[in-house]
């Protein structure tokens, strides 16, 4: 057996006050006699002892120091595991959505963390512990035996907004476990309602895994997957919302769901029938920016009450064409996509200064004279800029198109006819969309925080050197088309509460984001991508970029009774692996710790006190 | 003989009626807790068959039923004397005349009457205990007067406490039952007595002669022995009934305590451990045994009784055994 908190055993530094006390006591009972006369003779003839001197009444005194020992005791919480021994512990906290539920006072994370911070107190000097947070991002926080280590990382753990991830934890946890050997043991903090397939999946992965669950409530009312489709109808735009009311109670529930458009608020009643998800459509007046679902949920997770959507508006994009000629079809296709501000210059008159307040440049034939900064689409450069060119390849024929390429999105090659392109090798930062016969003909990817698209011939039949038929094929607006959108992407309009991300930047520069309440944060940037920090379900600003505008984000969390979500999950977990006889594996390997019962001794022993106490004054 | 009949129904009636008043007077019916009760019925008629047994040197002079020392005219035979000048001669006996030739006058004896003195303590040390030990002397007061009643013997009646003596008139005869019991009734314990002084007050008093029974838990700190001495000399046959509470006895007592005087309001802190039982069991007794000797010394009976022995058990047992009563 080993102390725990021998700091405890300092209540015992009292067992000497309360001996004293009853030494010390002068409280005398009054007794009615018929006469003092005899016992005033009797005193007279014994000397009365000092009543401080002998405890009179001895089985109380016995029993209150008892209690006292007990108490003491169990503070010193005394464990039976042997101090020797080594133990490895990996904790697992679920930290996604349903763990934010208050079902438990303050809330279940908060609770588990208390649950955790009792099981760092508990180690040995020889045990350790690694930490890991199972939320809808697994990692380990902290491994080792240094408690103050340990009570860091449970102190940053963060509540998180995602999903479980529980399904896909298993091998994570399975592999700590084994690395922990012979003295490993494996517990998971999580909600309740964890499907019984999940926790096979668990249990096999991780053998001897103990699940402690958090909570008692399962039900659940949310909004899940709040979307905004829009559409032209007769010349008009017209946008939708859709989601599903989600009820994972075994009743049917009648809600209150508020759907705010903007500043209009629209209220109805809606039944939520038993175990159950209740699509609804809202038709959004022309105009509308931001859309939000309210469902009074009156359910002890409030998390996903709410849900915000971002209605997609057409993105306004500038280019800056330098080309010799600006009649070609290039041109003319360029400014046929819509949205897309064209301005033109010739290599001659080019300058950086031009790039300031445009999304991305093209460069129509014009080598190495002219090397912008930010995104570009480079047709037919020639020189050693963007990619370096090895010579001149002969009628290539394509031999392979890049499976799922945004460039290629309905864009048909089979009509394509090219004289002759520039040879060049693939660069690393660089992918090939469209592979020639002697190498790549269409390449893409970012290099120095910028996107660049290069076509190494030129579109037009007529062309001096690298013609092609490609200005008269129906594909070459729609290549271009998809090449302004992959070199100038739309902002992202919603993302996932709780997890990390990242958002991309129309142009290079500082990148920040507004919260609601008009706070700002700079977010952490590398050229065209900004990392997005998890974040709590709302309505965000995103802006970066050398004159780039502000773009509302929506995040919202993830229902964790959403079917699609349970399907998702499920999906992604890993195969089963066979049956392994660790399932009949004791659950716990908790040590036995004797202050609960050291504790319900004293209570006993106070009660029998008491009793005394009563029975004999 | 029809007159006889008629006068024959009359008396039994009245004798019904008589009795019925006796057994609510006395409480034939009634709970032995009402404070109110001091004679059973039964007991009563059994207490009837007693007397008090004392020496003919304490009778009163009054005719009565006690044998006395003087000779009287009455059919009780007691002794012959040589006839001298002077003589009556109506009490020579004519039938030792005649076997002897001498003249011897025959002489009988006296029957007397003898006065029973019932004094009871009540002070407020008597008012303890369970039962009462004040309410215990009263029912046994109450039985000895009732078979000195029965016996014509005179009852003075003497209670004293807070200093104050008070005696009430004399009782005689079977009637003055009912009165002794209202006088025992109305008796209330007072504070403090000072047994010697009120011994000296009632002995004072002419013709106090006879037997007395002094009834007391004699919690005195001194005075007791000039009591008894007191009523020794003025010619009393005393019995000292020393009533105790079996809690005064064996007291069940336990922890620091703060013993509190009934009597003088006195506070006594005090530790009870088992060694201090012991030693106050020893003083107990001891302190009886003084009391015993010094009724010894005034050749007063001493019997001692604890309130659980019932009133009846001390008289028709106890106080016959030790020869108070035949």
């Amino acid at each position: 057996m080993s102390l725990l908190a021998p700091l405890g055993l300092a209540g015992l530094l009292l067992l000497p006050i309360i001996v004293a006390i009853h030494m010390w006591r002068v409280r005398h009972r009054r007794y009615e006699l018929s006469s003092t006369l005899l016992w005033s003779r009797v005193l007279s003839e014994t000397p009365l002892r000092r009543p401080r001197q002998i405890p009179t009444r001895i089985i109380l005194l016995a029993l209150q120091l008892a209690v006292l020992g007990c108490g003491a005791l169990a503070l010193a919480r005394p464990s039976l595991a042997d101090a020797g021994r080594h133990r490895h512990l990996v904790v697992a906290l679920d930290t996604s959505l349903a763990m934010s539920a208050i079902d438990v006072h303050p809330s279940r994370l908060a609770h588990a963390k208390s649950s955790v911070r009792a099981l760092i107190d508990q180690l040995n000097r020889n045990d350790t512990m690694t930490l890991v947070d199972a939320g809808p991002s697994p990692r380990v926080l902290a491994d080792g035996a240094d408690h103050a280590t340990l009570q860091r990382a449970l102190a940053g753990l963060s509540q998180s907004y995602g999903p479980s991830s529980l399904a896909a934890d298993g091998p994570l946890l399975g592999g700590l476990l084994t690395a922990a050997g012979r003295g490993g043991a494996a517990y998971l903090f999580a909600p309740p309602g964890i499907p019984s397939s999940t926790l096979s999946v668990l249990r096999r992965a991780a053998p001897g895994l103990a699940v402690r669950v958090v909570g008692a409530s399962t039900d659940d009312r949310g909004v899940a997957g709040l979307t905004v489709a829009c559409a032209t109808v007769a010349g008009r735009p017209a946008c939708e919302a859709f989601a599903r009311l989600i009820n994972t109670s075994s009743y049917a529930v009648t809600a209150r769901v508020t759907a705010s458009v903007d500043s209009g608020v629209l209220a109805q009643t809606v039944t939520l029938p038993a175990d159950a998800d209740v699509p609804i459509r809202l038709s959004l007046p022309t105009g509308s920016r931001i859309v939000s679902l309210h469902v009074e949920g009156h359910d002890p997770l409030p998390g996903d009450d709410e849900a915000w959507a971002v209605v997609p508006l057409p993105v306004h994009r500038t280019a800056l064409l330098v080309t010799l000629d600006a009649t070609t079809a290039l041109a003319q296709a360029l400014r046929a996509i819509p949205n897309l501000t064209v301005n033109m210059t010739t290599p001659d008159a080019y300058s950086d200064d031009m790039t300031r307040r445009v999304d991305l440049t093209i460069l129509d034939n014009t080598g190495l004279s002219v090397q912008p900064p930010g995104n570009v689409l480079a047709i037919n450069p020639g020189g050693g800029w963007p990619v370096g060119v090895t010579g001149t390849q002969q009628a290539p024929g394509i031999t392979a198109l890049r499976p799922d390429d945004a460039l290629l999105r309905g864009v048909d090659l089979s009509s394509l006819v090219i004289q002759s392109s520039m040879r060049a090798t693939l660069p690393a930062w660089a992918t090939s969309d469209v592979h020639g016969d002697g190498g790549p003909l269409l390449l893409s990817g970012a290099s120095d925080g910028r996107r660049l698209v290069v076509l190494l011939f030129d579109p037009r039949a007529a062309a001096s050197s690298n013609a092609s038929n490609l200005d008269t094929l129906l594909a070459f607006p729609t290549l271009l088309r998809n090449a302004v959108q992959a070199l100038a992407p739309p902002p992202i309009p919603a993302g996932t509460a709780g997890a990390v991300g990242a958002a991309q930047l129309v142009r290079q520069g500082a990148a920040w984001l507004q919260t609601a309440d008009g706070q700002k944060v700079g977010l952490a940037s590398s050229g065209d991508l900004a990392a997005l920090p998890a974040l709590r379900p709302g309505i965000y600003s995103v802006a970066g970029g050398a004159g780039g505008t502000a773009a509302s984000l929506a995040v919202n969390a993830v229902t964790p009774g959403d079917p699609a979500v349970q399907h998702d999950m499920l999906s992604a977990a890993p195969a089963p692996a066979p049956p392994a006889p660790a399932l009949t594996a004791p659950m716990l390997a908790m040590p036995w710790e004797t202050w609960a019962a050291l504790a319900l001794l004293g209570l006993l022993l106070l009660s029998g006190e008491w009793w005394y106490y009563v029975r004999h004054t | 003989m029809m007159q006889l009949s008629s006068a024959a129904r009359r008396l039994s009636a009245l004798s019904q009626r008589v009795r019925g008043d006796a057994r609510r007077l006395i409480g034939d019916q009634a709970p032995v807790d009402d404070p109110n009760v001091l004679l059973d019925g039964a007991f009563l008629r059994r207490v009837e068959t007693l007397h008090f047994n004392a020496p003919r040197a304490y009778t009163s002079g009054l005719a009565g039923e006690h044998a006395s020392r003087r000779k009287a005219h009455s059919v009780e035979f007691a002794d012959h004397r040589n006839y001298a000048p002077g003589d009556d001669f109506r009490l020579i006996d004519w039938n030792v005349y005649a076997r002897l030739g001498e003249l011897c006058l025959k002489l009988t004896e006296a029957r007397e009457n003898l006065a029973i003195h019932l004094l009871i303590d009540c002070s407020a040390s008597m008012d303890w205990g369970r039962p009462n030990k004040l309410l215990y002397a009263k029912r046994v007061a109450a039985a000895l007067g009732a078979l000195a009643l029965a016996s014509y013997d005179t009852v003075y009646l003497g209670a004293f406490s807070d200093d104050v003596l008070t005696v009430f008139p004399p009782l005689r005869g079977r009637g003055a039952v009912g009165l002794m019991l209202d006088h025992l009734r109305s008796l209330q314990a007072g504070a403090t007595t000072d047994l010697a002084r009120a011994a000296a007050s009632y002995c004072g008093r002419p013709g106090r002669n006879g037997v007395a029974v002094l009834l007391s838990d004699y919690l005195v700190a001194d005075g007791y022995v000039e009591a008894l001495g007191y009523l020794a000399r003025s010619g009393l046959q005393t019995t000292a009934l020393h009533i105790v509470d079996t809690q005064e006895e064996r007291p069940p007592l336990d922890g620091l305590l703060e013993l509190y005087d009934r009597e003088t309001g006195e506070l006594v802190k005090v530790s009870i451990t088992p060694d201090l039982l012991r030693r106050y069991d020893t003083l107990f007794h001891s302190w009886s045994d003084e009391i015993e000797l010094a009724c010894r010394a005034q050749r007063a009976h001493y019997v001692r009784v604890t309130t659980m022995v019932a009133p009846q058990t001390l008289v028709l047992n106890t106080l016959r055994r030790d020869g108070i009563l035949r």
